[in-house]
């Protein structure tokens, strides 16, 4: 059996991280994979040629918004911060999350 | 999204400097974790794509369903489009078609023909033989050119009887200029008709079945014309026609004239016409001619002597007068204005709606609607209207190709062979001008949306959009609506007269009754008076014996159909020379002419016996004539002289006053000429028409008409044997087809003046509702409100036919100078234009006015 990457997300599972990334504040890409990377103990790396396409389908339905700011450099950077839509989105998808992972630990544990 | 990878990149190339990397490194190893940014880029852009197909095919769904929400204007803004978009494509079609009619040759339009420079008088004189050859050798401008004349044959292939036909002499060339393709054969062969070469002819369709029964070896045979032997090289269509349909065959005779013709002179009769070359302009080809006419003037100064200047005009013009083609081009125009208008219409009738729903477009954005997304509903409502009235327009067109083409087919008169085609440049004017009206007209209203302060306007309500007010164009609109479709009544109204005129038939004899043909009487057969006039009378009498003829006649040259153009000197009047003599209408006819026409006697007598050809010359004038001369005197006993014949020096005495007939025949322009008809056996002439009035089928007597005659003398042939409904069907065609094609513009154009009028006048009323509405609230009754839109309706519909009277008058006066002989005034057609545009009025004020007065005032008032 191949070895898995820990970084290999399960489908879905990178919305969920990245609607619980900007639930404390608007972030641009990079702050979002640096958020994640660390609070995963650099367990998680998220792909970029992963992230952007999942943002903009976030974006696009309605879960973020964009807008141009200023990074902590001085740099044009894209923020995202999550909508009510987007707020109502996580807390559904993170108590899916949360029975679904209770009940492979059953599974596991059995 | 370049500037968010980029971004995303230097700060991981910042992060892996931090770590120790060099910046070239720290870049690559950025790159290198970022993967694909190609493909990243990519996949995100794809999402946004299929995200706006989802939004347009939303809006698009969205637009729809609005149109389907207001139906009646809907349908109104498609239908008058439709109309005008179909009405556009099939006239500019059939016109374009008309305009060339006749012309049933590959490229007409490429084809001129060449005479020397008008004279003085207007006249331009044809070119002669040599002058022709001449100008074919050295010109570089047209591809070819020919020559073609009048002439006549005889033939006699079953040994019984003398069969005269009508022909040209040509140039070798005439076909290969037409680009005519032969039934059968191949036309022309090289060397025919040079020395040494054959002498050859084309025939046409009915003279191989009348002569040859169809026979299918008539190529290369030989027949004889009564003076030479030619070969048959080919079989032309009876369609094909060249000119006139009364010659049906051609003889390749130019070369060998030219030949044999001695470089002294010539008489300028033959028409020469060819086909430009390419890329060469009428001018350019003038400048051509004109030094070959310099350079032939300096070799012949004597014979060409004052010919130094050619003109080259379209051939169109020998089947096509200025005027029919002037009214025509007219029409075009007239065509383009009514689209035209019809697209302001809309474009009106669009922004006053567009204007109407500024709330609905407010409350979509408040619901969160982004004004983009409301921006987009407008614009694609508007576009499935105009790509819906595309549709309906381009059925319309097709449906009305179809039908025009249905009645020319089933027109004796239309050449067969002219199919018209749906004119791609006018439908796609048609369905650019119809989109880009109804697209149009919704821009500015969606763009005023797009910027629209939504808050600001659900608070203030519509008076923060005041711009968008559009009643003065309304208004304005209304009235310019009404004012013009009084004029188009009226117009129309003139035409249908003028229609019904000519099917009335302002002839005393029914033209469906009579047969026609053509026969000459040789002078050197019957070198006197005394001999051909019995001669003549005994032809008539043997007609006259056909079972089923009623009565026979002749006329000299002329059909019934128009007189012939002749002089007179009028005893008492003095004229300086002959420029002087007034020119009038003549016919010289039988003694029983008049009675088998029909024709009036208003004062004196007609011929008689009595009237022989050595008693003293005796002439019949017509009411016209007789009060141009003598108007206020008797005309009876007066004498005039015919300048012309040979009998030039003697007095013929006026004996009788007829009705006027429209002996220039029915055409444009057609002013109540004055004739004189002068008696056959007093006058030496050889070109007769002779003309019988027949029981039933006129045509079934062709036959027996040819063996009467050969009874009488085997060697006279009748030529050119048609009916005589023919004749005035041909002359008649063009203006009955103009008079069809302005008729039914009018009937288009008015009903869509209608649509226009009501679809105004209800947008007015429905814009204004809130305001009635606050009428009510504030105590008017149903009554106040409808008397008070009855009243603002009325006063728009009289400012509108005000103008109207004033542009119908035009109308009336511009058609009557255009058909003086068919236009009258009259009072009823104004009174009716009057009455139909006001009922219109009225049903467009009424049925919006009592959606004003049952409305629910609440539902209006909440919804505001």
């Amino acid at each position: 059996m191949a070895k898995k990457d820990k970084s290999d997300l399960l489908q879905g599972t990178l919305d969920l991280l990245i609607l619980k990334t900007l639930k404390t504040g608007p972030k641009h890409g990079w702050g979002i994979t640096e958020s994640i990377q660390t609070a995963s103990l650099e367990a998680l790396k998220i792909k970029e040629g992963s992230l952007y396409p999942a943002l903009h389908r976030l974006e696009k339905n309605g879960y973020v918004k964009s807008e141009w700011g200023l990074s902590e450099n001085n740099r044009k950077a894209k923020y995202y911060r999550l909508s009510a839509k987007g707020q109502r989105q996580f807390e559904a998808e993170a108590a899916y999350w949360e029975g679904f992972v209770n009940s492979v630990q059953l599974v596991l544990k059995s | 999204m370049d500037d968010e990878m980029a971004f995303h990149l230097d700060m991981a190339t910042e992060e892996n400097m931090q770590k120790g990397l060099s910046s070239e490194d720290a870049r690559r190893r950025a790159k290198t974790d970022f993967g694909g940014i190609a493909q990243t880029k990519e996949a995100c852009r794809d999402l946004w794509i299929l995200e706006k197909i989802n939004q347009f095919w939303k809006d698009f769904r969205n637009g729809f369903r609005q149109l389907n929400r207001f139906p009646s204007q809907s349908i109104i803004s498609i239908l008058s489009l439709a109309m005008a978009i179909g009405l556009f494509a099939t006239l500019f079609s059939v016109i374009d078609k008309l305009l060339l009619s006749g012309m049933p040759f590959e490229n007409p339009d490429e084809l001129y023909y060449i005479t020397w420079e008008a004279s003085e008088g207007g006249f331009r004189p044809n070119i002669s033989l040599q002058d022709f050859a001449d100008f074919r050798k050295h010109q570089t401008s047209f591809t070819d050119i020919a020559a073609i004349r009048g002439a006549y044959i005889t033939l006699n292939e079953s040994g019984e009887m003398a069969y005269r036909y009508r022909s040209s002499m040509v140039s070798e060339n005439f076909m290969e200029v037409l680009q005519v393709k032969p039934l059968l054969g191949s036309g022309f062969q090289k060397g025919d008709s040079y020395s040494g070469g054959e002498m050859s002819i084309i025939l046409n369709e009915r003279i191989w079945e009348e002569q040859f029964n169809r026979d299918p070896e008539i190529i290369g045979k030989k027949i004889f014309t009564g003076d030479k032997l030619y070969t048959v090289r080919a079989i032309v269509s009876n369609s094909f026609r060249f000119l006139t349909g009364a010659v049906e065959s051609w003889k390749g005779e130019i070369p060998r004239r030219v030949e044999n013709m001695p470089r002294n002179g010539g008489i300028p009769t033959w028409l020469t016409y060819g086909r430009l070359k390419p890329g060469v302009s009428v001018d350019q080809a003038e400048a051509d001619f004109k030094s070959i006419a310099a350079s032939l003037k300096e070799q012949y100064p004597k014979i060409n002597a004052g010919r130094d200047s050619v003109n080259i005009r379209p051939l169109i013009e020998y089947y096509m007068s200025d005027n029919m083609r002037n009214l025509l081009i007219l029409l075009q125009v007239a065509v383009l204005v009514v689209l035209v208008g019809a697209c302001i219409n809309i474009a009106i009738l669009r922004a006053s709606q567009a204007a109407n729903r500024i709330s609905e477009f407010a409350a979509r954005s408040a619901l969160g609607a982004s004004p983009r997304q409301v921006f987009n509903q407008i614009i694609i409502e508007s576009l499935g209207i105009g790509l819906l009235s595309s549709i309906i327009g381009l059925s319309i067109a097709l449906y009305g190709i179809r039908g025009a083409q249905w009645w020319m087919n089933n027109s004796v008169f239309w050449p067969s062979e002219i199919t018209v085609e749906l004119n791609r440049s006018a439908l796609a004017v048609g369905l650019t001008l119809g989109i880009i009206a109804s697209v149009g007209a919704s821009l500015l209203p969606a763009i005023k949306v797009y910027g629209l302060d939504i808050i600001k306007y659900l608070r203030e309500g519509k008076g923060s959009v005041s711009s968008f007010t559009t009643g003065h164009l309304v208004r304005g609109f209304v009235v310019t609506q009404v004012a013009l479709s009084f004029a188009v009544l009226v117009g129309m109204f003139i035409m249908l007269q003028i229609f019904l005129n000519l099917n009335r038939k302002q002839l005393p004899y029914d033209p469906d009754d009579f047969l026609t043909a053509q026969m000459l009487f040789y002078p050197t057969y019957y070198p006197s008076v005394k001999e051909r006039g019995a001669k003549m009378e005994e032809v008539l009498e043997s007609m006259k014996a056909i079972p089923g003829v009623k009565n026979a006649a002749m006329s000299f040259r002329a059909s019934l159909s128009s007189a012939y153009s002749g002089e007179a000197i009028i005893e008492g009047v003095v004229y300086q020379d002959q420029s002087d003599y007034p020119s009038l209408s003549c016919r010289v006819v039988t003694q029983d002419y008049f009675d088998m026409l029909n024709i009036k006697l208003l004062e004196g007598r007609l011929f008689t016996h009595f009237d022989t050809h050595d008693s003293n010359k005796v002439v019949i004038v017509n009411q016209a004539m007789a009060a141009r001369f003598w108007p206020n005197e008797s005309a009876i006993g007066k004498r005039l002289k015919n300048p012309e014949n040979q009998f030039a020096d003697e007095w013929m005495t006026i004996v009788g006053v007829i009705q006027n007939l429209p002996e220039r025949g029915i055409r444009l322009l057609n002013t109540n000429v004055p004739c004189y008809y002068m008696l056959s056996r007093q006058h030496m002439l050889a070109l007769w028409e002779v003309v019988l009035e027949c029981r039933g089928d006129p045509e079934k007597y062709a036959q027996p008409m040819r063996e009467a005659l050969a009874k009488v003398d085997n060697s006279l042939g009748l030529m050119y044997i048609r009916p005589v409904k023919n004749d005035f069907g041909q002359q008649a065609f063009q203006l009955t087809f103009v008079t069809r094609l302005f008729t039914a513009f009018g009937a288009i154009t008015f009903l869509l003046s209608l649509i226009g009028i009501y679809g105004l006048f209800s947008s007015y009323v429905s814009q204004r509702i809130r305001e009635y509405c606050i009428r009510y609230a504030l105590g008017a009754n149903a009554r106040n409100i409808w008397q008070m839109i009855a009243k603002q309706g009325a006063v728009l519909t009289a400012i509108g036919l005000l103008f109207g009277l004033v542009n119908g008058y035009g109308v009336f006066l511009w058609l009557k100078e255009v058909f003086p002989l068919f236009v009258y005034a009259s009072h009823f057609y104004f009174l009716l234009a009057l009455s139909l545009v006001v009922t219109t009025a009225f049903a467009a004020i009424f049925f919006p006015a009592r959606k004003a007065i049952t409305v629910n005032i609440a539902n209006v008032l909440r919804s505001d």
